[in-house]
Order: C-alpha cells, then sequence, then structure tokens
C-alpha cells in the first residue's frame, strides 16, 4: 500500500501529463549525457592507489596524485613536524565558537567577548611560532589552512570596521555620513584582483621606509577593507530594519548615543544581519583564490603550483575537482547554515 | 718597553680602524642582512635550472647558486637565504619596495628598466637567446615559419615586446597571447592554444620538462635576440651594490683563475699566484674594503663553487637541461664570461 | 568659562568638534602618506607622474576593437584594455540575465525534476570561487576543442577550434549602416504609432492592433533589412593557411571562456533574485488579476512581473556591477583586459604602479557608477507611483 502510493506519487511528479513525461524525460536524458562521462571519469575508471604518475590508468582520474599532495594540499609548505600546531590552533578555533554556540545566554556574551580576544593571538602564536615555538615564516603556510586563516583573520578586521561605518552611514553627522559613504562605495566599487594588487604594491610605498609588512598581512588588510565595505552593507540592512522607535526609547531613557547604539541598536540589528553577514564571508572565502595574484598559495594556488611538478604532468582537473570539491562544501555548509538562520528568524 | 710597543700598535690600530670606517659608505642593505642573520633573495616562481623549489621547499638552480654565494660571502654560509618568489608583474616592486635585498631572477638588462625603474644590473650571470619551442609535428625549422601562428608568451617580460617587434620587422603575422605567468603560457601552449611557446633557450630547457610529452616539441636552435640577465639591486646604497657586483664577479674570476669548490683550501694557502691569494683573502685585504670579513670568496667559492661548477651542475651536462656553455663560456675559451681584474 | 561649558554642552556644537577631528585626521593621514610615497619614490629612483601614456607601448594585443597596434602609445593600450572590459562585461550582463530568468523560472516550475535541477545548479554554482569556473572553461572545455586543422565548421563559414571562433568579416559596412538607419526609422514610427494607439485607447476604448504592426516594423522588416545587407556585401570568410584560419575576425577562446564563466556563475545569483522577485508577488494579486477576466499571460506579463522587477532592481544592480568588477578575472587565462594589459604588461615594462593603479581603479568607478545612475534611473521609473 505505502509502496504503491509512493510510486503512484512519483509517476504522478513525473509523468501526470504527456507534456510532463516529455519534459522528464528530455531532462533525463541530458543529466545522463553530463554525468555519465564524469562519473566515469571520476569514479569507474579512476586510480585511487598507487605511488607515481605510472601506476594511474589513462582515462581516468588519478586521485594517486591528490593521495601523494595532501598534505600540502592542506597545510602548504609548512614544515611537516610543525603541523600539529595548525591542527591544534583548528581545534582551538572550533572549540572557541561551539563554547560560545552552546553556552547559557547569560554567559554568551562575556564568553564571546573572551574569545575574541583570546583566539586570535593565540591562532597567530600557534601558527607563526615564538615564545618556545619554532617560528615558521608565512612563505611556508599554504593550502586550505591559508584559505581559513586568510578568511577569518580577513573578516576580524572587517567586521568591526563594517560596524563602523554602517553606523557612520546612519549617521546624523553630515561629513561622517560622507565619509563613510565614500569608503563604502569605493571599496565596493572596485574588483578585489586590483585591490590585492594594490595592497601588495602600495602599502610597502606609502608607509615610512624601512617598515616592512609581511605578504601576507598585506593581503589580508586588502581584503579585510573591501569586505569591511560589503559588511558595512549587511550590517546596514539589519539598523534599517528595526524601528526607529528603538533608538528614540533608548534615548527617552537617558542613554547617549554610543550607550544606546551598544545595548539597543546593535545587539538587535546585528541579529538580523547576520545571515546576510553570513554571505558576505562565504563572498569572502571564495575571493581568497585570488591571492594567488600575489604568489601567496591558498587552497586553488597550490592546487596550481603542484601542477607545475614535472612528476606529475597534466593533473589539472583532479587538482581543480579536489580543491573545487573542499570549497564547495565549506561555502555549502555555510550558507545552509545561514538560511536556517534566516527561516528561524522569520517564523 | 712593552708598554710603549703596546701603545704604539693601539695607535695604529685605532688609526686604521679610523681610516677604514671613513672609507666605509654607510650601508643599510648590508647592516639590515647581518642583523637579520640571512639574505632576501628574489627568484623566481619556478623555474627548473634557475630556480625551483623541489616538494619539501629546498631551492637549487643557476640563480639560486647566485643567492647562495653572496649569503656565503656576507654572513659565511650559503644557506642563510630566504627565498621570495616573484612572478613577473612582482618582481620590480617587490625589490623597488625593499622586500628582498637582490634579485636574482633571470631578468633581462635593458636600458628603460635601469633608466626609468630606479635599478641597477650588478652584470650577467646568464647570456640567454630567446627563442620557440613548437610541435615536432608542425615541421618548423626556424622562427620566419612561425608566420601566421599562434605565440603563448609571459605579459610584461622582454619576450613579449622582442617577437612582436622580430615578427613586425619582417612582415611576419603572428598572434601574441600575453599570460601571468610563464606557467600559464606553457600551460595554455601544451594544451594547444598555441602553435609556439617563447621564451630564453636557458628557460626553454628547463620547462619543457612541464610539457606532457616533452619528446613531440623541439626548440628552434636559432634565437632572436640576445637578452644578458643578471642580479639585479636598487638604486642607492653604493657599498651593498658594490659586494653584489664583485660576488659575481668573484665567482668568474674563480673559474677564470681555476680556483674551484675543492681545491680552494690547498690555494688559499699555497698558491703563489697573487690575484688567487687576494681573490681568497689570503693577501690584500679586499673583503674588509666593503666591510665583510677577508674570506669572503673563499666562503663563497668552498660552499657553492665557481661559476662553471655552478652551470654544470644547475644548466650544464651534470643537469637534466644539458645546455653547452656556449655564449656563457669564459671569454678565453671563445665565450662572452668576463671579469675585470682582482686588483 | 560658563558660556565655554554651554558650548560644549550644545550638541550641536559638539557634532562639529567630532566632525572637525575626523577630517583633520584623515586630512593628516593622507599628507602622511603622500609624503612617504614620494620619499620613498625619490629614494628609490623611481618615476612618476604620467608621461609614460605617451610613450610607444611595443605591445602586441591579439583582440583588439579599436583600432590599435603595437607602435600606438600606452593611452591606446589603456583604451583597448577598458574597451575589451566593457564588451565583455556587456554581453555578460545580457547572458546572464536571459539564462538566469530561465533558470530562476525553471526552480519555481512545478514540475519536480526540472526544479530540483534548477535547485542543485543554483547550489552548485552559488558556492564554488568564480576562479575555477574561469579556468574550468578555459583550460578543460576549450582547450578540449579540435585544433584548428580539424576545426568545427558552422555552414562553411564560421569556425570552431581551440583557439576560438572565427568568423566571416564584412569588407565594408555602407551597407549595414543603410540598413541599421532603416531599423531605427522603423522604431521611431512604431514608438508613434504606440502613442497614438494609447491615447486613443485612452479616449476611445478602441484596441489598435500594436502587436500585427510591431511585428512588422520590429521584427520583419529589420530581418529583410539585415538578409539584404548580408548578401549585398562582400564577406571575408576565414581560410586555413599555414597555422590558423586568415581573414575574418577571431573571436579569441580567452573571451569564449571568460564570458562563459561570468554567465554560468552570475546566473545562479540571478536565479534566485528571480525567484525572490516571482515569489514576493502575493497570490492574491494573481487572483485578482484572473478576477478581472485577465488571461494567465496577461497576468504574469501585467501584474506579476512590473511588480515582481520593482523587488528585483536592486540586487540585479548589484549583480550586474558584479559582473563588471568580476570580468577583472580575465587576466587569470589571459584574456586582454584593462588589468591584464595595464596592471600586467604596462605596468611591467613602466613601473609606475601608484598611477597605474589609480587609472585601473577609477576605470572601475567610473563604470560602476554609470551603470547605478542608468539603474536607478530605471527603477525610479518603474517605481510605485502613488497617486
Amino acid at each position: 500500500m505505502n509502496r504503491t502510493s509512493a510510486l503512484s506519487l512519483w509517476r504522478e511528479r513525473l509523468f501526470g501529463t504527456p507534456f510532463t513525461g516529455f519534459v522528464t524525460l528530455a531532462l533525463a536524458f541530458g543529466i545522463a549525457w553530463v554525468a555519465v562521462p564524469i562519473i566515469r571519469w571520476a569514479l569507474i575508471d579512476a586510480t585511487w592507489s598507487g605511488t607515481t604518475r605510472a601506476d594511474c590508468a589513462p582515462g581516468g582520474a588519478c586521485w594517486v596524485f591528490i593521495r601523494a599532495r595532501f598534505g600540502q594540499f592542506m597545510y602548504g609548505l609548512y614544515p611537516v613536524d610543525q603541523r600539529w600546531r595548525v591542527d591544534l590552533a583548528g581545534i582551538a578555533f572550533v572549540l572557541g565558537i561551539a563554547a560560545v554556540v552552546f553556552a547559557p545566554q547569560r554567559l554568551k556574551l562575556r564568553l564571546g567577548v573572551f574569545m575574541l580576544v583570546l583566539l586570535p593571538p593565540l591562532g597567530i602564536w600557534l601558527l607563526s611560532g615564538g615564545f618556545g615555538l619554532a617560528y615558521v615564516e608565512t612563505r611556508e603556510w599554504g593550502g586550505l589552512m591559508l584559505t581559513l586563516f586568510i578568511s577569518i583573520y580577513a573578516s576580524l578586521i572587517a567586521i568591526p570596521l563594517g560596524i563602523l561605518f554602517a553606523l557612520g552611514r546612519q549617521s546624523q553627522l553630515r561629513v561622517i555620513r560622507l565619509i563613510s559613504v565614500v569608503f563604502i562605495e569605493f571599496w565596493r566599487g572596485v574588483p578585489i584582483i586590483a585591490v590585492i594588487f594594490l595592497a601588495s604594491l602600495l602599502l610597502p610605498l606609502i608607509l615610512p621606509g624601512g617598515i616592512g609588512i609581511d605578504r601576507l598581512a598585506r593581503a589580508v588588510i586588502g581584503l579585510g577593507f573591501v569586505i569591511a565595505a560589503y559588511m558595512a552593507e549587511a550590517v546596514r540592512g539589519g539598523l534599517q530594519a528595526l524601528p526607529k522607535g528603538q533608538r528614540e526609547a533608548a534615548t527617552a531613557l537617558g542613554l547617549n548615543y554610543w550607550k544606546a547604539t551598544g545595548l539597543i541598536i546593535l545587539p538587535q540589528a546585528l541579529r538580523i544581519s547576520l545571515p546576510a553577514m553570513t554571505n558576505e564571508f562565504i563572498a569572502l572565502i571564495k575571493n581568497t583564490t585570488l591571492v594567488l595574484v600575489v604568489s601567496i598559495l591558498d587552497l586553488l594556488g597550490i592546487a596550481q603550483a603542484s601542477l607545475a611538478d614535472p612528476n606529475w604532468v597534466g593533473m589539472n582537473m583532479e587538482a581543480y575537482a579536489f580543491s573545487g570539491a573542499i570549497y564547495w562544501l565549506i561555502c555549502f555548509a555555510l550558507s545552509r547554515w545561514s538560511r536556517s538562520l534566516e527561516n528561524k528568524r522569520r517564523l | 718597553m712593552t708598554i710603549r710597543v703596546l701603545s704604539v700598535v693601539a695607535m695604529l690600530a685605532a688609526g686604521i680602524s679610523f681610516a677604514q670606517a671613513q672609507q666605509l659608505a654607510p650601508s643599510p642593505t648590508l647592516d639590515a642582512v647581518k642583523a637579520r642573520g640571512n639574505l632576501e633573495c628574489g627568484v623566481h616562481l619556478g623555474l627548473p635550472g634557475f630556480s625551483f623549489a623541489n616538494d619539501k621547499g629546498e631551492w637549487s638552480g643557476l640563480d639560486v647558486d647566485y643567492c647562495r654565494a653572496l649569503a656565503a660571502a656576507v654572513l659565511g654560509d650559503a644557506n642563510k637565504v630566504k627565498y621570495t618568489p616573484t612572478s613577473v608583474q612582482q618582481r620590480w616592486p617587490i625589490l623597488q619596495s625593499g622586500q628582498v635585498d637582490v634579485l636574482s631572477r633571470n631578468s633581462t638588462i635593458t636600458f628603460s628598466r635601469n633608466a626609468t625603474l630606479g635599478l641597477n644590473f650588478q652584470g650577467i650571470n646568464f647570456y640567454e637567446g630567446q627563442t620557440f619551442i613548437v610541435r615536432k609535428s608542425t615541421g618548423v625549422k626556424d622562427a620566419e615559419g612561425l608566420d601566421g601562428a599562434s605565440v603563448c608568451v609571459a605579459a610584461g617580460s622582454t619576450e613579449e615586446k622582442n617577437a612582436a617587434d622580430w615578427f613586425r620587422e619582417r612582415n611576419l603575422k603572428v598572434t601574441i597571447t600575453n599570460f601571468q605567468k610563464n606557467d600559464d603560457a606553457i600551460t595554455a601552449y601544451d594544451s594547444g592554444r598555441c602553435d609556439a611557446y617563447t621564451a630564453g633557450v636557458g628557460a626553454l630547457a628547463g620547462q619543457r620538462a612541464k610539457l606532457k610529452v616533452p619528446d613531440d616539441h623541439i626548440i628552434l636552435t636559432k634565437p632572436i635576440s640576445n637578452d644578458p640577465q643578471g642580479p639585479v639591486t636598487r638604486w642607492g646604497d653604493e657599498r651593498w651594490q658594490l659586494i653584489v657586483r664583485w660576488v659575481l664577479n668573484g665567482t668568474i674570476a674563480a673559474e677564470m683563475l681555476g680556483v674551484t669548490s675543492k681545491n680552494v683550501d690547498e690555494l688559499k694557502a699555497n698558491s703563489k699566484n697573487s690575484e688567487v691569494r687576494r681573490l681568497l683573502g689570503a693577501e690584500g685585504g679586499f673583503g674588509a674594503m666593503m666591510g665583510l670579513s677577508n674570506d669572503w670568496m673563499y666562503n663563497a667559492i668552498k660552499q657553492v663553487g665557481n661559476y662553471g661548477e655552478s652551470y654544470e651542475r644547475t644548466v650544464g651536462m651534470g643537469s637534466p637541461l644539458k645546455l653547452e656553455r656556449g655564449q656563457n663560456q669564459l671569454w678565453t675559451k671563445g665565450g662572452l664570461l668576463f671579469t675585470p681584474p682582482f686588483q | 568659562m560658563s558660556s565655554f561649558l554651554s558650548l560644549i554642552n550644545d550638541k550641536r556644537v559638539r557634532d562639529w568638534i567630532y566632525q572637525i577631528a575626523v577630517v583633520v585626521f584623515l586630512v593628516a593621514l593622507t599628507v602622511f602618506f603622500v609624503r612617504n610615497a614620494s620619499e620613498n619614490m625619490v629614494k628609490a629612483g623611481i618615476a612618476s607622474g604620467f608621461d609614460f601614456l605617451w610613450r610607444t607601448s611595443g605591445i602586441e594585443v591579439p583582440f583588439v576593437l579599436t583600432g590599435y597596434t603595437q607602435a600606438d602609445n600606452i593611452l591606446a593600450l589603456f583604451w583597448v584594455g577598458v574597451a575589451n572590459t566593457m564588451l565583455v562585461t556587456v554581453i555578460a550582463i545580457v547572458l546572464a540575465t536571459a539564462l538566469g530568468f530561465v533558470v530562476g523560472i525553471a526552480r519555481l516550475s512545478s514540475h519536480w525534476l526540472l526544479s530540483t535541477i534548477a535547485g542543485a545548479y543554483i547550489e552548485f554554482v552559488r558556492n564554488i570561487p568564480l576562479l575555477f569556473f574561469v579556468l574550468f572553461w578555459y583550460f578543460g572545455v576549450i582547450a578540449a576543442l579540435p585544433a584548428p586543422r580539424q576545426s568545427i565548421s558552422l555552414f562553411g563559414v564560421a569556425f570552431l577550434n581551440n583557439r576560438g571562433v572565427t568568423i566571416p568579416l564584412p569588407d565594408g559596412i555602407e551597407n549595414f549602416r543603410v540598413a541599421g538607419l532603416v531599423i531605427l526609422a522603423c522604431a521611431l514610427v512604431f514608438w508613434a504609432f504606440s502613442l497614438w494607439a494609447r491615447r486613443r485607447r485612452e479616449r476611445t476604448g478602441q484596441q489598435a492592433p500594436t502587436l500585427v504592426v510591431g511585428l512588422a516594423l520590429l521584427v520583419a522588416v529589420p530581418l529583410l533589412m539585415l538578409a539584404w545587407a548580408t548578401l549585398a556585401t562582400r564577406w571575408d570568410v576565414p581560410v586555413l593557411r599555414g597555422f590558423n584560419y586568415r581573414g575574418g575576425f577571431a573571436v579569441i577562446p580567452e573571451f569564449v571562456a571568460l564570458l562563459a564563466a561570468l554567465v554560468t556563475y552570475t546566473a545562479g545569483f540571478i536565479a534566485e533574485i528571480v525567484r525572490g522577485g516571482i515569489q514576493s508577488v502575493s497570490h492574491g494579486q494573481t487572483e485578482a488579476g484572473s478576477a478581472l477576466g485577465l488571461r494567465s499571460g496577461q497576468i504574469l506579463r501585467l501584474v506579476t512581473i512590473p511588480q515582481a522587477l520593482r523587488v528585483m532592481i536592486p540586487p540585479m544592480t548589484s549583480q550586474y556591477l558584479n559582473v563588471l568588477k568580476n570580468s577583472s578575472f580575465g587576466a587569470a587565462i589571459a584574456y586582454p583586459d584593462v588589468v591584464s594589459l595595464f596592471m600586467g604588461s604596462a605596468l611591467n615594462n613602466t613601473g609606475q604602479a601608484i598611477e597605474i593603479i589609480a587609472m585601473t581603479l577609477a576605470v572601475y568607478l567610473v563604470i560602476g557608477l554609470a551603470v547605478s545612475a542608468f539603474m536607478n534611473w530605471y527603477n525610479a521609473r518603474i517605481a510605485l507611483v502613488t497617486r
């Protein structure tokens, strides 16, 4: 009974009318035409075990290449015996966020601020060394770890700056408003690839001679500024969604601008704009791929660099498919999370 | 008595060191290198034979050897080098903004670079000649045969302009596609986007290994240009420029004089040739004149070898590239390599 | 003293103090940066100023719309880059909008499989960096096309191979100019006719055969004129000689790959905007439309789409601006856009980073402002007019 009803449901869905049936068949044919060669390449004809290119069967994917290079895809050229530090930083980060998410409501804010103060310096110390740990220079960082590092630290610049400029754009003060609008529209108007160039070429020039900024830090600062402008627009959405009465009520209670903003306006506005901010964070992760124009080897960069190895010529598809899948998994998970937040708010 | 002798010696020493201190111009770059304890060297992203990092991140190649020799001369240890891989686009800004102390990245010496970019070229460590790699199946024998072809090249390189000029002068029509990186250009060539890829003879010999089937391709033998390449510094800090120039000269002089990494100890102790003795710091105090220790070139040759040893190991017969010395032979043996005397 | 205190306590005065402080800080920061930059550049011996724009460029560009040759100056090279950026942006916007509408409407389709596939496409496209699309289309798809000798021939006049598409080029454009003028005239006549028809309808309620006249003037006549111009012109048909096709106009594969990447990627975002826009029109509107006796096509055209457009315009604008900015990804595959030609080749030959980056950013800001201005104007035109 149950099965027949499911069957008839599907028959109704796919072949309800002659036209529906025709569309179904056409689509099924199209899917088969696209998907069958891909599945054959990636799974059926693929080689999974071995050590060199010679072990791979022609015509299928050579996943041996990914196995051989897996460490580099994850950590770049980070010294093998120090990689536990990257893992530790990652675990600390995940635990920190989990602690904040699952903490009881009244502790959340305090714990969040505590983590925000504790985690970023801890991460930098673990990754780059000093105070008892061996130094690992940023030029040895790479792969997925670098992608996540850039995304997280650029958003640490972008979120506070974005909030500030979103407030500035809503401000009563004309000059502040003008400056904020110019800042936001400038950074939103220029391509990120140009900004990364700008940061890597111009930052050393405009600072007093002798002050060197790390190459990676320059890329993070550049990305941070651009994303700040996008974050500002996301936050502005939240600010505008709040009824005007909120600020008026706060002012009537005798709170000054900063207190009203910090205690009444921002907590509500940020909750509203969290999904939009998450989307900007996804965009940021996707845009980290552009750091390869200044020879910083993030996940995609390391994939491309590995293609230059004469021992593994012609692994383009494998490298791109693998790194693309990782990007997709991360971004898809985040976008699902953002959507569930949005739905929760709507209910 | 002894006190008087000592005081005379002390006065003399003070006088000498005072005179030396006066002679030596300040060198912020050298001071920075010494304080840092390592040399920052700009190299190519990955060009087998010239600068290439294996999967453990260890660099090797002719340009890398120069960095090592410089580090040995300045710091006494050839391993105290930090390499900054640079793309065609980034190399000048990275040097200009002081992120590297020297750029050793098969970059061609040209007038306008020297005149407008604030760069100085400190000699020639490789005479490169631009040529093309083509598929054997096309049957092309020389560059003239490329009429109508598509050519891939790295954007911003001298090859980009050279090729355009060369074909235009001969009224040949080619389509030149400019890629941001050499690796992108060669991947595009390999995938059939272009009929030819152009770069220097030496660079092509190394990059050929990056093709899927290297034996299907042939490098045209007759070069269309002469592209001398060597280490580059930025303007200012003359003493640093002096060091960079004379370490290169020293490696060439060592080959001229028959000093190798094997016999350097023996020659330093026993050589009767005073130029050898000056080169290795046994007399003359040449290192001190630049603010280095007097065994600067001894260290460089002992740890890295002379120019000829370097060449054979990285691009010559002892390497997969198997390049003849050709123009990069000493002038006494029919090549172009030359160094002013160590006097 | 008390007057000073009251000044301090006056909110207006305090606000001005804040603002002046911020401005002074910003000006000081700018002066600091500019002074450092000029000092550093003098010390490093880097040339400055815009003189370099009049130097001969010497760079060969494979895809030129402006008549540039390598003997021209660097300013001409700059305009080549700008033109190429605009070209790919405009075409990508048109195609991405079309594809985005198709996918967005498919997503709302009642056909389960169709809407699932559209949904999967959207989820796939939105969560992968654009650079992957660019590299995939360039190295995965275009490079897999046959070599020139084995080209796919399209009716014997256009040829598709891994060097791109070679299409015939007219020897002269006089006939096309005539055709264009006729088409323009038809459009004007139609515009006048529809104005007249609307006036008459509003006055008398009589319907005019706008559709038939429109088809004749806007479709039939132009098609005829174009066909005539095509036949009357001598065409330079590409011929395989030596390595490549000679003659005709070669659309380079970098253009095709970048365009395909921009369109497939952006369509995923536009589809979501279209879906959101259509869903935002409440069901009551459709019901009200059918209660008025409108047919379903009319409801879609007269009720749903105009209201949906109002919701869609602002996010669409930002997507169009994204296409403009994303066209700079062409630098990764040697598409000669302004970033690749000017910030790449020209920067390398002149080394004048500050001037070149400033000019490149200005291009994007100016085009971006123009696009937003146009979209704002359009938005204002279709905005809800409350009477």
